[in-house]
């Protein structure tokens, strides 16, 4: 599988480069200096759709689907913190300037019935795609509400579980077998050399997920508790903090390569790429990304369309980028760049096959499928936003003061 | 020497007054322009933040400000223990910037006063403020490699032999927190001081020796008294993004450390606004509540130099 | 007249033997020197991270320039950059103008307390509740759309405070006699401002504009609430962190360029300031 680093290295480091790189800068401050900074200027013609969102679902390189779809598609890229994306799209008006929102599932819940986003015409002449997709992925509760309305078109997903290192563990480096999240909260072999992440949204469901499985807390939905619910796991998780269970609560993405690349924890309830990105380091399968008993972190990225962008004339070329985001182009791209799944995956490897991708490359999108298709089988299915969020955002913040 | 500051407040006031008489006759352009700054500020500032205390009545409720004056918010504050979050970080920031002060004040005397020559000043002055420029968050990444089970100094304690087990509370610890605030947080304290230092006349200092005082009785007569702006300025300018501090705890704490940015940001990400503005209030207030003493402190000790009367 | 060698910070010749006891001085010029070494430590470390192949890993090692052939091959910072530049020459003009008008009229008046007082508020403050409250005042309560305007103002709330006691620092020493002298040979407001004040009280005009733009060039924490959908430099640097693919090598590399450029530049600017200036 090929990773950034090694197209980077493909590129030849010329002091032409850097010199043009520098002129490049220095034209750009001159110009908007004088013009009082419009935004880049290009020279295409293409047909533009604006997107903001988080930059997880853009593709490295845009150039592919322009000449695909003939669209630009420029997005304005924010973070993955939900208040921020929501406080944008609710109160900055985002609607009148931004064509498709993407980000984490969840907001729909709230956006959609709020009047903010449009609902997905599914007989858009467009949207090609959409009959063959199947029902797991455009019907989750990611681009649906919970009265079914269908309010987004799914981008990307993976099931999220922690990585590990094989070695420290004892356990085979090929190995997949399933592993309890035992080992993240409650093993004696493991106490003092876990990263846990410390944003609610994402590793609080899954203590939750782990202290239903074993019985010892009776919980509704872990990725939306009640207040008491949360206070049970919260406990759980102040007395495994005194106990010293977690070397570190880690914030960034960069934090969790490091943890891994450093060996600083065994085990992370992370992010898949981080244990990719720790293996070009330290080499193939140093680190595993844990197939579990009990479930995963199952998120998906939706693209929705704003309210306001359907009554603009645009609206065909936000479909064509719907589209796109279904099409074997995107997926094998994302898949490769990132190893994230989405819908028809199956249209991804047919179009590695016909583009002449190595056959190890193939083989990896297969990989991808496989791995995906069986760890969705299991539970639980995230959002951010869940009702109880006040609640639940003061237990854990008793768990960060305890 | 005493007397020559008190000259100089002396010379100060009725002077003053003098002027403001002789700018009545042409309503000088300074105070109009004064007048419009404060005005615009006033809006800018004040006004934001009062509509932010009064956002803490309020609640939330999935993600949606719920405008019905309530307590909830400042009740749910200490019933879940978060306030204790503005007291920890008070105490972090307030401990930071007493170490700034004590290795600072030295060093700005030292720059300042002692016969280096203006280029080595000048280079200093440079090096101070550099850092400004640069990413916090790529220094302070830097500081995990270092100081982790597997960091620099952990390898060489290890291959000494100095210690069997590698120091664990150098990462992820109040420690290392404070640690990484304080080279970061140290030019705001010392370019301040170092400014007011260097503008202490040579005079007065030789004058003083003249007359016979000990060097102790120079420094706190002379030199302590009329650096205190400078002192003043440090002391705020280093406490001021210590109380905000988020980047080291969030990378060097290893969310042990819960501070105050932090907690708001994770109060953000439910939309939760009241509980955002609650904190903000209580630890604004808290604040001035010290600043306040501390003030009472200062003119008590004399501090002629201070015109925040 | 004593006060009009503000400007002279002390010239070598003089061989001036401070009273203040040795043992004072080297432990300030060590203690200071041991932080400087804090400072720049991992500094030059992340000069080395930038050319290592793995950065991430923290230890520099197999080094190779391809992360700055990254950051030579993309343009996506281009426009965050500039858009930091421009504001922050923004703000640090405007701060210094600023500053320089509210801390000349201090010095006058007979208590300035509260004025200073509401004027320096901001610094204690901090960062995300000043822009979570700017953003509910623009937003909920006006109405206004926000961008480049009110990352600025946001800014500019922000360096204010600093420009300002920097010169305080400055004009609470200045002698007033020497405005009345200026008048009484019938000099104008200007002429007095331009030809005795400002020589005068420049250093800290100069450095309450250089503060200025420094706090807004790295300011993330209010810009996040106050930028609509533009970006600048520090928010390029933080949404880029949550791409789930990291750009953070770029980041160091852009970081090791800035500090190389910016160390002749500013020793330059200090040693005309406060060094060949100060003969004249």
């Amino acid at each position: 599988m090929k990773d950034k680093l090694s197209t980077y290295s493909q590129e030849e480091l010329t002091r032409r480069s850097m010199l043009q790189g520098l002129a490049a800068v220095a034209g750009t401050m001159a110009v908007s200096g004088v013009a009082g900074m419009p935004s880049a200027a290009q020279a295409q013609d293409l047909p533009v759709v604006r997107a903001y969102g988080v930059p997880t679902a853009a593709l490295k390189d845009w150039a592919p689907m322009e000449a695909s779809i003939g669209v630009r598609c420029e997005l304005s890229g924010t973070s993955n913190d939900v208040g921020v994306f929501m406080r944008d799209i609710m109160a900055s008006n985002l609607g009148e300037t931004t064509d498709i929102f993407i980000f984490e599932s969840g907001t729909e819940d709230i956006l959609g019935p709020r009047g903010l986003y449009a609902e997905i015409d599914t007989q858009n002449p467009e949207l090609t795609l959409w009959e063959r997709t199947s029902d797991d992925w455009k019907r989750s509760d990611v681009v649906t509400d919970p009265a079914g309305t269908q309010w987004g078109v799914p981008v990307i997903g993976n099931a999220d579980s922690f990585g590990y290192f094989p070695a420290k563990l004892g356990l085979e480096p090929d190995s997949e077998e399933e592993l309890s999240w035992s080992l993240m909260f409650d093993d004696e072999g493991t106490r003092g050399r876990v990263a846990f992440g410390k944003g609610w949204a994402y590793s609080f469901p899954s203590a939750a997920l782990y202290l239903k499985s074993t019985g010892a807390a009776e919980i509704g939905n872990v990725a939306d508790m009640t207040g008491d619910e949360a206070k049970v796991v919260a406990d759980f998780l102040i007395e495994r903090k005194k106990a010293g269970q977690f070397r570190t609560l880690y914030g960034a993405f960069e934090e969790q390569i490091q943890l891994l690349t450093n060996k600083e924890v065994d085990v992370i309830n992370c992010w898949e790429p981080a244990v990719r990105e720790a293996n070009a380091v330290l080499g193939a399968d140093a680190t595993r990304y844990a197939y579990t008993k009990e479930g995963y972190f199952k998120w998906g990225h939706g693209a929705y369309v704003a309210k306001q962008a359907m009554d603009r004339d645009n609206v065909d070329n936000i479909y064509k980028v719907l589209n796109y985001f279904l099409s074997g182009e995107y997926r094998a791209l994302q898949a490769r760049d990132r190893g994230y799944a989405g819908p028809n995956m199956d249209l991804g490897v047919a179009y590695a096959e016909e583009n002449g991708w190595s056959e190890e490359e193939v083989a990896a999108l297969k990989a991808t499928e496989a791995k995906v298709a069986k760890k969705f089988a299991k539970p639980f299915v995230s959002t951010t936003t869940p009702q109880h969020s006040a609640d639940i955002e003061d237990q854990w913040q008793r768990f960060l003061n305890a | 020497m005493t007397m020559n500051i008190e000259m100089e407040n002396e010379a100060g006031a009725p002077e003053g007054k003098t002027i403001m008489k002789r700018s009545k006759i042409n309503l000088s352009f300074s105070q109009v322009a004064l007048g419009a700054i404060a005005l615009a500020w006033f809006v800018a500032v004040i006004v934001p933040l009062i509509i932010l205390f009064v956002f803490s009545f309020f609640t939330t409720e999935y993600f949606q400000t719920v405008y019905t004056p309530s307590l909830d918010t400042w009740t749910g504050l200490f019933a879940s223990g978060r306030f204790e979050v503005t007291l920890r970080t008070l105490r972090v920031a307030l401990t930071v910037t007493m170490i700034e002060l004590v290795v600072g004040f030295p060093f700005a005397l030292w720059l300042a006063k002692s016969d280096i020559g203006k280029t080595t000043r000048a280079i200093f002055l440079a090096l101070l403020t550099i850092p400004f420029f640069l990413d916090l968050s790529s220094r302070t990444i830097v500081w995990r490699a270092i100081l982790g089970q597997n960091g620099l100094i952990n390898t060489i304690l290890l291959s000494t032999g100095i210690t069997d087990a590698p120091v664990e509370w150098m990462l992820y610890s109040e420690f290392a927190v404070h640690f990484g605030m304080i080279p970061a947080l140290f030019p705001p304290m010392v370019l301040p001081i170092y400014m007011a230092i260097s503008l202490i006349d040579d005079s007065l200092i030789e004058a003083s020796n003249d007359l016979g005082a000990t060097p102790a009785q120079t420094f706190w007569r002379v030199i302590f008294p009329l650096a205190l702006p400078g002192v003043v300025a440090g002391f705020v300018f280093t406490l001021g993004p210590a109380l905000a501090a988020w980047v080291e705890p969030g990378m060097l704490g290893g969310g042990f450390v819960n501070l105050l940015s932090s907690s708001i940001e994770s109060a953000y990400t439910a939309l939760r606004y009241p509980v955002v503005a609650a904190l903000s209030t209580f630890v604004i207030a808290l604040l001035l509540l010290l600043l306040g003493a501390l003030l009472l402190v200062l003119r008590r000790f004399g501090a002629s130099g201070l015109t925040l009367r | 007249m004593s006060d009009l060698s503000v400007l002279s910070s002390p010239t070598p010749d003089t061989k001036l033997e401070i009273s203040f006891r040795p043992i004072w001085k080297s432990v300030g010029k060590w203690l200071g020197l041991a932080m400087l070494g804090l400072i720049y430590f991992p500094l030059l470390w992340l000069v080395l991270l930038s050319i290592s192949r793995d950065p991430l890993s923290g230890i520099p090692g197999a080094f190779s320039l391809e992360h700055y052939r990254a950051l030579f091959a993309s343009d996506a910072w281009h426009m965050p950059m500039v858009a930091s530049v421009v504001i922050g020459l923004i703000i640090g003009l405007v701060s210094a103008v600023t500053a320089t008008i509210i801390g000349r009229a201090v010095p006058k008046m007979r208590r300035p307390g509260r004025l200073l007082a509401m004027f320096v508020l901001p610094l204690f403050v901090p960062g995300m509740s000043m822009g979570a409250a700017l953003f509910i005042f623009a937003r909920s309560v006006l109405g206004l759309d926000l961008g480049f305007w009110s990352i600025a103002v946001g800014h500019y709330v922000w360096a204010l405070p600093y420009a300002l006691l920097i010169v305080l620092v400055v004009t609470l020493r200045f002698d007033q006699s020497l405005i009345e002298a200026g008048r009484d040979l019938g000099a104008s407001d200007w002429q007095v401002f331009r030809d005795i004040e400002f020589p005068i009280l420049m250093p800290g005009i100069v450095s309450a504009g250089l503060f200025g733009f420094l706090m807004s060039f790295n300011e993330v924490m209010r810009t996040i609430f106050l930028r609509g959908t533009t970006e600048t430099m520090p928010v390029w640097n933080w949404v880029q962190a949550a791409a789930q693919q990291s750009q953070v090598p770029i980041i160091f590399s852009l970081s090791s360029i800035i500090l190389v450029l910016t160390l002749p530049l500013l020793g330059g600017a200090f040693w005309l300031l406060f060094a060949r200036l100060n003969k004249t």
